[in-house]
């Protein structure tokens, strides 16, 4: 039971995570390769929130999530921007020097060594028993609850609104979408902003669960096989993919060789794309746009 | 009678290098429907394209003329903004969106009308031109026929509130019932409002059937024009641009089947 429960506070992580990747690709067909890299952005920015400006976990922990927005603001319009109408491969290349760049920044800034958020926002990270033999932490709990929530809303979002609805359309012919007066740039900034907004929460409520240093950059690499599973396109494919990662990473470490750990999304990863090369949600035909 | 749009010396050129149009006159009056004709490779959907602008991705420019709307320049205007003044382009291929429902191709465009607006009434204003379409509502476009994407794209066209509406390819692959009732609506749709209309055909028996005046486009450049009843009983026009002389014609058919089978296997 306890290994059913770490399984789905690890899906949790993964297709938080991943749906960043969902977002911005299903919307612009650019791989954002620096996701790792903002989420843990995300969580610096919360030591940076709790030392100077909140001392309440809560509004220190909402502040972050207004700054990511910024952040994920400022990403595209002053950088990804320029990119719209280039080749994607230059989109892409753009983001892995974003994420180099970020990563060069926060070991300047914050320094290689780790750190305890937890402590330093002073957040009862206690544990808590939902059997008798299931424990999980409080920072896992939340991060189960806001990957729900996250997910219910974007799926409402892309469904339901008419802001949501153009996004959609945008993914699927971006010039048919300028043709019906849809302003590109608004769609691909809303796109980057729920992305990063996404990956911050997901990288704040790890670091609450762990420490925190710029290698654990490497969850968003990791999370990538899960959208990919999922057809890199599809919300509902991401969270599948991140519970067969999930599930399959928690079941070798235990039975089999914890050093495992990091290896399984990729060997996945490689598995998928062998049998079924655009997802098990994605849409057939975008594979010649890969 | 005067014009709303008015192209003078047109170029546009592909890529910085690729000459397309090489100076195209034209000129719509308003309130009509007014046809541009030509062969494959003439230049018809650039200059559609080039009037209602281009977007980066396109990676074409406007290198001479200019374009005039109700007086005004709006030479290289870009996308969105040719839409916020009325110019809404109906294109030759990928005219819906094939992941999104009827209802929701209709409520998704970005048009001047006020976010709020009662976007139920708004379709009900196109179903009553294309009844076909309220049964489809909750069907994705990308399961429609051609006919009925054709009758959704210019659908959503019109929930854009264009004053001039620019057509690429109505009747291409579209079986002649279908093109008959389509026809038919247009002009049901011309005659309730005061849109023009620049219609962009290869069947010189559609252009003919709709519009009043013709231009006929051959290599980039307007070769003719004339009033409609004109351009049809000249016969030698008729041979050489459109084919519909007794040995053309044959070709012509054979071309546009061609052209369909090319389209279907893509
Ligand atoms: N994106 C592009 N890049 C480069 N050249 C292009 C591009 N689009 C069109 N052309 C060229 O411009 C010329 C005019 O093409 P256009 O599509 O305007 O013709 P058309 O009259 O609409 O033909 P059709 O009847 O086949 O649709 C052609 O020679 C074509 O090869
Ligand atoms: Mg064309």
């Amino acid at each position: 039971m306890q290994i059913l429960a770490n399984i789905v506070v690890l899906t949790s992580l993964y297709a938080l995570v991943a749906c960043g990747y969902v977002l911005v690709y299903k919307v612009s067909r650019v791989l954002n390769l620096a996701h790792g890299e903002l989420m843990i952005l995300g969580a610096y920015l919360l030591v940076a929130t709790s030392a100077g400006i909140a001392s309440d976990p809560l509004a220190a922990i909402a502040l972050t999530a207004m700054f990511s927005i910024v952040v994920g603001l400022s990403v595209y319009l002053l950088l990804m921007r320029k990119m719209t109408g280039q080749p994607v491969l230059a989109a892409v290349l753009t983001t892995v020097a974003l994420g180099i760049l970020l990563r060069g920044a926060m070991v300047l800034i914050w320094g290689p060594q780790q750190l305890n958020v937890g402590a330093m926002i002073s957040f009862d990270n206690a544990s808590i028993a939902l059997t008798d033999s299931v424990r999980v932490s409080t920072a896992a709990l939340w991060l189960v609850v806001c990957t729900f929530l996250v997910y219910l809303g974007l799926l409402a979002f892309l469904h339901m609104s008419r802001w949501g609805m153009r996004m959609r359309a945008s993914g699927q012919n971006a010039l048919l979408a300028a043709q019906r007066g849809i302003n590109l740039h608004t769609v691909y900034a809303l796109a980057w902003t729920l992305s990063t907004f996404s990956g911050s929460l997901a990288g704040v409520l790890v670091t609450l669960d762990s420490r925190i240093d710029v290698n654990m950059a490497v969850i968003g690499l990791k999370a990538f096989p899960a959208a990919l599973v999922g057809g890199l396109d599809s919300l509902p494919g991401a969270l599948i993919g991140a519970g067969v990662i999930a599930a399959l990473e928690v079941l070798l470490i235990h039975y089999v060789n914890p050093l495992l750990s990091d290896v399984v999304p990729f060997l996945v990863l490689i598995a998928i794309l062998i049998v079924r090369p655009w997802g098990l949600y994605g849409t057939k035909e975008e594979l010649n746009r890969v | 009678m005067t014009d709303i749009l008015e192209v003078t010396e047109l170029e546009v050129t592909y890529q910085r290098s690729i000459r397309a149009l090489h100076g195209v006159n034209l000129r719509v009056a308003k309130g009509q429907i007014t046809a541009l004709l030509g062969a494959n490779g003439a230049g018809k959907s650039t200059t559609l394209r080039a009037i209602s602008g281009f977007i980066g991705l396109d990676n074409a420019r406007v290198t001479a003329g200019n374009v005039r709307y109700l007086g005004e320049d709006i030479t290289g205007l870009q996308l969105p903004k040719t839409i916020h003044k009325g110019i809404v382009l109906v294109p030759e291929r990928d005219k819906v969106f094939t992941n999104l429902t009827v209802a929701e191709n209709l409520e998704v465009v970005s048009t001047t009308r006020a976010e709020g607006s009662n976007w139920r009434q708004i379709e009900e204003e196109i179903f009553v031109y294309f009844p076909r379409l309220a049964k489809l509502r909750n069907k994705p476009a990308g399961l429609l026929s051609g006919g009925e994407r054709q009758m959704l794209a210019i659908g959503s066209a019109l929930v854009c509130k264009p004053n001039l509406l620019l057509i690429d390819e109505l009747s291409l692959g579209l079986a002649p019932v279908i093109v008959d009732e389509i026809i038919e609506r247009l002009r049901d749709i011309h005659a309730r409002t005061d849109l023009s209309i620049l219609l962009v055909e290869q069947s010189a028996a559609v252009a003919f059937a709709l519009a009043s005046y013709g231009f006929v486009l051959e290599n980039g450049k307007v070769e003719l024009e004339g009033a409609t009843q004109d351009l049809r009983t000249n016969q030698k026009i008729l041979e050489l641009y459109l084919g519909t002389g007794s040995a053309g014609r044959a070709d012509y058919l054979a071309n546009a089947r061609r052209r369909r089978e090319e389209r279907a296997n893509v």
